[in-house]
């Protein structure tokens, strides 16, 4: 091999690039060749003194350790938390799927209120909603029965029936039709006078219809088969005087129902307040 | 899950990353040029690789993955399309400027009173290192300093490995330049040109050996 050549091969071979018959040439050439010797030991002086400069150059400025060892822990404490919070939100999801489509399916019934009542102001929302039809109407069309059902228990409420029975003491001749125990609520503790009763058909069950009136405004009491009517759906859920109830409005009539022990009791009211009805249908049994 | 996995397994991972804080620092601070500045870069590729760990083949050579992260760091920090080569790109003009240079100069580099001006002449290295454009200072750093191989190099900036050897010949060519310059200008040697023959002597590419060998 020749100086020209093993000069050419010189940066390959101290690199460590060279392959194995390549570098026994070379090292050959360099143990008989004192110029390409030199030439050797000057490059392995050169790669020594830039590897030598560069770090001498980098001194780093006071305390960079520590901020570089902070920036990692921080990192490495926003990645677990991200990690631990993204694990159980996927439970948290799969559990919040019915919250979801509860309030999925109370913004199509405000959607719908809001069509219908125009302008007023409605219990679920201070600002009018932005429409998003595209979420809320096939959830809608889902729950469109109990939806009907709570129009009807309106329209029950503003056109009121013929009472069937005029004496509260009779209340018992309604529950062979409506298929729950009849109770007389306890709502003369709101000064409420009765006005009468009735079976009205809800959906296609029978609900007791009973009429009072506090202070001038009607105050209708629904008792039906809680099991069969799924009036809450389309109601909000609130806790009042540690009892859930669901509160509603419609055409402005506000709409509370509980349940207890399979049986649905709802309100309706003009009295134009929620709690009002929430109120009456907590207390009154 | 247990929760102390992850934990343990990125606190370990931190430890690798910062058993190559000095070396990162040392090519970021010659290719930023600026201590404040390649203190930023080194922080923010060891932060990243910590984000990135997944993405980290176990067994692959960490170093020139933090390197790779470092160089496109530094690009993306600049808004650079890439980092500057144009000027030693090319073919050599001038024959002589290829810096071949004389046994007897060389030998004259090594003598006593040369090694006591050593830190002068290494000076001189790092001028010229932050003279030439970033990718060859990023290829010579990754080769030097970092003793990335050649595939490893080529990785880490994105070029063939031929590209990568002529690249690292032109810079330490260069290099020899500045120095034998230098070397004069202090009066360690006062070599003249080179001989014709050894001038006959110019290196030729490796590629040229490997293709006669019929390595790659």
């Amino acid at each position: 091999m020749s100086c020209r050549q093993v000069t050419a091969l010189l940066d390959a071979f101290l690199d460590g690039e060279l392959p194995a018959e390549g570098v026994f040439d070379v090292e050959e050439h360099l143990s008989t060749c004192g110029a390409c010797a030199e030439r050797e030991r000057f490059e392995v002086a050169l790669r020594g003194s830039v590897k030598r400069v560069t770090f001498a150059d980098a001194q780093p400025s006071a305390g960079f350790e520590g901020r570089l060892a902070g920036a990692l822990r921080a990192e490495r404490e926003r990645i677990l938390e991200q990690k631990s919070s993204l694990s159980p939100s996927r439970s948290r999801r799969s559990a919040m799927l019915p919250l979801l489509l509860a309030a999925a399916t109370t913004l199509g019934f405000v959607l719908f209120l809001n069509g219908h009542v125009g302008g007023r102001s409605s219990m679920f929302t201070a600002e009018p909603l932005e429409p998003s039809p595209a979420p809320a109407a096939p959830v809608t069309a889902a729950m469109m029965n109990p939806e009907q059902v709570l129009d009807e228990l309106v329209d029950y409420h503003a056109r009121p029936p013929e009472p069937e029975i005029t004496e509260q003491g009779q209340l018992m001749k309604l529950q062979p039709e409506v298929g729950v125990p009849m109770h007389i609520p306890a709502l003369k503790q709101f000064g409420a006078s009765w006005e009468g009763g009735s079976v009205i058909p809800m959906k296609n069950q029978h609900a007791a219809y009973l009429r009072y009136r506090i202070s001038n405004h009607p105050v209708t009491v629904y008792v039906y088969d809680a099991q069969r009517v799924p009036l809450r759906g389309v109601l909000e859920p609130r806790v009042v005087h540690n009892q859930p109830v669901h509160v509603g409005e419609r055409r402005g009539y506000s709409i509370a129902a509980r349940e207890q022990h399979g049986i649905g009791y709802a309100v309706a009211t003009d009295l134009n307040d929620d709690e009002s009805a929430a109120e009456l249908v907590t207390t009154m049994y | 899950m247990n929760r102390a996995e992850p934990r343990a397994e990125l606190e370990e991972f931190e430890r690798a990353l910062l058993s190559h804080g000095s070396n990162l620092l040392a090519v970021a601070t010659r290719l930023a040029r600026n201590r404040a500045e390649a203190e930023d870069l080194v922080q923010d590729t060891v932060v990243k690789a910590l984000r990135a760990k997944d993405q980290y083949e176990a067994g692959t050579n960490l170093k020139a993955w933090l390197l790779k992260i470092l160089k496109n760091t530094f690009i993306n920090r600049y808004r650079r399309s890439g980092l500057e080569r144009n000027v030693l790109d090319g073919p050599d003009a001038d024959p002589l400027a290829d810096g071949w240079i004389g046994a007897s100069t060389l030998r004259s580099m090594r003598d006593p009173e040369a090694q006591a001006l050593r830190p002068i002449l290494e000076r001189e290295i790092g001028a010229a290192l932050d003279a030439i454009p970033e990718e060859f200072r990023l290829i010579v750093l990754l080769a030097d300093v970092e003793e990335l191989s050649y595939k490893e190099i080529a990785d880490t900036v994105g070029c063939p490995i031929g590209t990568v050897m002529s690249r690292l010949h032109r810079v330490r060519r260069l290099l020899k330049t500045r120095l034998i310059e230098q070397a004069r200008t202090i009066g360690i040697t006062g070599e003249g040109p080179p001989r014709a023959e050894e001038r006959a002597e110019k290196p030729v590419e490796l590629d040229m050996y490997r293709a006669k060998r019929g390595g790659s």
